[in-house]
């Protein structure tokens, strides 16, 4: 089965340093991929490059089967492929409904002119970005905040539009840099939920996380980064009884991995 | 040999915009904005450089040193009103407040010193040695010597002083310096204060050069001193001083070929082509922009 | 605070369209054509500066560039005024992309340098260019235009075409910003990265932006042009283009009310000290800076440009920002 993601080979170096080496990462159209490593591992950095914000020094990345290599990240959005940043980047002098509402941008088409004139087109446009951004928000739950400026928002919920917004844009493949990262346990638990429906009703999500919470239960296979290398890939299980990952990596103080070898049974799902 | 007089009046050419782009790198780096006041300052350093020569009846080396101490001083009012208050605040805002500080002193440098350019005698009353026919005037060899004799006490400032490493340090990562017990705000302003000097003793020499000095001639000097910079590449102080010296032999064949009144307009042709073809300059690393 | 603001355009609308009916000195009639001229100039700024994140300093070079072109064709081919203001505006458009082009791919800060030069440039080019542009002797004699037979010559006359230009300009803005286009620039402004992950093509809206208020500064040196029946190098300096920047500054960036507060403010403050004009740009320079280190936002701005960004964060009035925001939501 051709993978809805490929990367081959890729490599991003940065002068002397290797932040990635020969990546080789597939994943499959429906499945949840988690990245997971130790801080500097490369995992924000290949996000970086899979859409197009930073050019692979050599390498390629293959959506749908087609090279998207170095493609202007404008490109490769319009592709179908959606991302939320590592520290929020959100329109913050926007409200939150005008940020989903620029998330709408590649399905609309309303040029100057029709704005001027106020044609047939710009209503359209106007009307479907409302309704579907209405809709998102009410999916994602900030419908009471819809007017609020989206820096006024309490970090949690900054998060969640920010991942509205990349909805907006109604991917095909989402790609999620830490979004649990300041989220207390009950967030991180709606999220978790959140995440699963996304992929229930048909989107590909990958996914960076520390939080081995949300990595673990959520995710059929992850890649494991450390220093550029993929070390590992497979299910949680799988990744959880590595030895090298055990070495590399050892947790965030939230789920340790522990001195014993009895790594599995205590990772089961919640 | 025109060829070879030409590239003489280049590289001293160059070497004044290579002093001017030195300053405007350093600024760059210590301080991390772009500024727009560096031509205004360069500006009152030479209009100080006249008038030392005026009252001390032609000496050069006072010249100098009251264009660069006017600019110096310059430089530490600019890093109070333009820098330091917006140390912890976004970009943009510094960025507005050099320009105001920019229009304000342009226009007051018309108020001051007139609106008309004023004549600087030449220093070494036109003599010149030659070789063959290639002649190279004494006032020549004075301003590169000059910028020479800087660059070499630059250079070894920065690296063999407690100063240069606070700069450098600086100029990487403001924290980590002050994370590590190096006055940030001293540092800057000093720094700042040292790449104005610079700039002052530019302005002098281009109105020994030059013969003139003009108030309003700001603008077109900030013009050089950023595309040096761009052409020699970012984040490298040499490699602002490479863009200078290329920039100055660049637009002195242009205009030897030309006329005089595309000078600047050869300045601008080059900044345009250097940001097409290839923005992180001579000696940037590809794809390292501001 | 939000209401005020709000509402405050229509009741200055009405307030200018009213002016003629009791100023009555032509002195002062004059001055009111020049203030709402430089309102419209300094809107056409704001669109560049407060709407996508570029910072334009070198806008005397589109105005240069409409005066000359309504100058000339007028005086060549005696094109009609009302031909020239649209004619002028793109001629500018145009020119823009060329400044645009190499320097907006980049980061902002190159295309704000490079607008330094390009202005002065253009000014050196219309110096030189003689044989087209008669150099420093300028253009005089640029006729008055007609309008259904009727010559316009009076300041009256003159003032409300300036204000129906600067408000049709008005206008037109705000559709655009209440609009996709207008999101994109914003949100370009707000976070180029963010923008491009949406699929905003950054580099064409920049241009777009850009030929945009270009367009609108080529239209007042058109206006300008017939006006004052006579233009000059001298009147398109950097200092020309700083003013300007002032207006804007003072004003408000980010704002449609802004510029032409700033515009009103400082146009008739150089008149008023008319005596002491050399004076004039000092002024200007220590208003920016006054306002930077006091209202970064200038008079009307709202927050966008507020330097302590966090302040909203922390804030506890911080919900009510988004009612008072003069921002463009278009009611569901």
């Amino acid at each position: 089965m051709l993978p809805l993601l490929e990367t081959r080979s890729l490599c991003r170096y940065f002068g002397g340093l290797k932040a990635l080496e020969k990546v080789d990462i597939q994943v499959f159209d429906g499945e949840i991929f988690g990245i997971i490593g130790p801080n500097g591992a490369g995992k924000t950095t290949l996000f970086n490059v899979i859409t197009g914000f930073l050019e692979a020094t050599s390498g390629s990345v293959l959506f749908k089967g087609k090279q998207i290599t170095n493609l202007a990240p404008e490109r490769i959005a319009r592709l179908g492929i959606a991302r939320t940043f590592q520290n929020i980047r959100l329109f913050k002098h926007m409200t939150v409904l005008e940020n989903v509402r620029v998330g709408f941008h590649i399905h609309t088409k309303t040029s100057i002119l029709d704005a001027f004139l106020r044609s047939r087109t710009f209503w359209d446009d106007e009307t479907k970005t409302m309704q579907r951004s209405l809709d998102i928000l009410r999916r994602v739950g900030l419908v009471e905040q819809m007017f609020y400026t989206a820096s006024s928002l309490p970090y949690g919920m900054q998060r969640k539009l920010e991942i509205a917004r990349a909805l907006a844009s109604d991917p095909v493949l989402l790609l999620l840099d830490e979004p649990a990262a300041g989220m207390n346990p009950k967030e991180t638990a709606d999220l978790v939920e959140f995440i699963r429906k996304l992929n229930k009703e048909g989107l590909t999500i990958m996914i960076i996380e520390h939080d081995m919470k949300v990595i673990m239960n959520v995710c059929h296979r992850i890649a494991v980064l450390n220093y550029g290398v993929k070390i590992c890939e497979g299910t949680p299980t799988d990744v959880q009884c590595n030895q090298e990952v055990i070495e590399a990596y050892l947790g965030r103080g939230r789920v340790s991995f522990g001195k014993s070898q009895e790594g599995p049974l205590e990772f089961l799902p919640l | 040999m025109f060829f070879l007089q030409q590239l003489i009046n280049g590289i001293t050419q160059g070497s004044m915009y290579a002093l001017m782009a030195v300053g405007y790198s350093i600024i760059l780096g210590v301080v991390g904005l772009v500024t727009f006041v560096h031509g205004e300052v360069i500006v009152y350093g030479a209009f100080a450089g006249f008038y030392a020569l005026l009252i001390s009846r032609g000496n050069a080396f006072l010249a100098l040193l009251s264009g660069f101490a006017a600019s110096w001083v310059l430089g530490t009012v600019i890093d109070r009103i333009c820098y330091r208050p917006f140390r912890e605040a976004a970009r943009e805002t510094a960025l507005i407040a050099t320009i105001g500080l920019s229009i304000a002193l342009r226009s007051s440098a018309q108020v001051i010193f007139g609106t008309q350019q004023k004549f600087m005698p030449d220093m070494f009353g036109n003599r010149f040695l030659a070789f063959g026919e290639v002649r190279i005037t004494y006032t020549q060899l004075f301003v590169l010597s000059t910028v020479m004799f800087l660059c070499i006490l630059l250079q070894q400032l920065v690296t063999n002083t407690k100063f240069g490493v606070a700069l450098r340090a600086v100029s990487m990562d403001k924290k980590a310096a002050a994370l590590l017990g190096v006055d940030v705000n001293r540092a800057v302003l000093l720094g700042n204060a040292l790449a104005c000097g610079l700039g002052g003793i530019s302005g002098v020499l281009l109105g020994m050069y030059y013969n003139a000095i003009h108030p309003l001639m700001g603008a077109a000097m900030a013009m050089k001193a950023f595309t040096s910079t761009v052409f020699g590449g970012l984040g490298s102080i040499a490699g602002a001083a490479i863009g200078g010296f290329l920039l100055g032999i660049f637009e002195n064949f242009g205009v030897a070929l030309l006329s005089s009144g595309y000078r600047d307009i050869f300045t601008f042709l080059i900044l345009v082509i250097v940001l097409l073809l290839r923005p992180s300059g001579i000696m940037g690393r590809k794809g390292a922009e501001l | 605070m939000g209401r005020f603001w709000e509402k405050f355009p229509w009741f200055m609308l009405v307030l200018l369209v009213s002016v003629p009916l009791w100023l009555r000195n032509e002195y002062f009639l004059r001055v009111a054509v020049v203030v709402v001229l430089y309102a419209l100039l300094a809107s056409s700024l704001n669109v560049i500066n407060g709407y996508s994140g570029l910072f334009n300093i070198g806008h005397a070079a589109f105005y240069c560039v409409g005066a000359y072109t309504a100058a000339i064709l007028s005086k060549k081919f005696g094109l009609s005024f009302w031909l020239l203001l649209p004619l002028s505006g793109t001629a500018s458009a145009l020119l823009s992309f060329l400044l645009g082009f190499p320097t907006l791919r980049l980061r902002g800060i190159y295309f704000a340098m490079t607008t330094l030069g390009f202005s002065e440039i253009i000014r050196l080019v219309v110096l030189n260019w003689t044989s087209l542009t008669r150099g420093p002797m300028g253009i005089p004699g640029i006729p008055f235009p007609s309008f259904l037979g009727w010559q316009l010559r009076s300041n009256v006359h003159f003032y409300y075409v300036i204000l129906a230009t600067t408000a049709l300009m008005v206008f037109l803005t705000g559709r655009v910003l209440n609009s996709r286009v207008g999101r994109a620039w914003i949100a370009i402004r707000e976070d180029e990265m963010a923008a491009k992950a949406m699929g905003i093509e950054v580099f064409k809206y920049r241009l777009l932006n850009l030929a945009f208020g270009a367009f609108w500064a080529g239209v007042a040196g058109c206006f300008y042009a017939f006006f004052a029946s006579f233009i000059s190098p001298d009147s398109f300096t950097l200092d020309e283009g700083f003013s300007i920047l002032a207006m804007v500054i003072l004003g408000g960036q980010g704002t449609l009310v802004g510029p032409i507060l700033g515009a009103t403010l400082l146009t008739v403050l150089s008149e008023i000290f008319r005596g002491i004009a050399q004076y004039r740009l000092i002024i200007f320079g220590i208003a920016i800076l006054l306002t930077v280190h006091l209202r970064p936002q200038g008079i009307a701005g709202n927050v966008v440009f507020s330097w302590r960004r966090d302040n909203l964060l922390s804030s506890k009035r911080a919900p009510l920002l988004a009612e008072g925001a003069d921002y463009h939501v278009t009611p569901s």
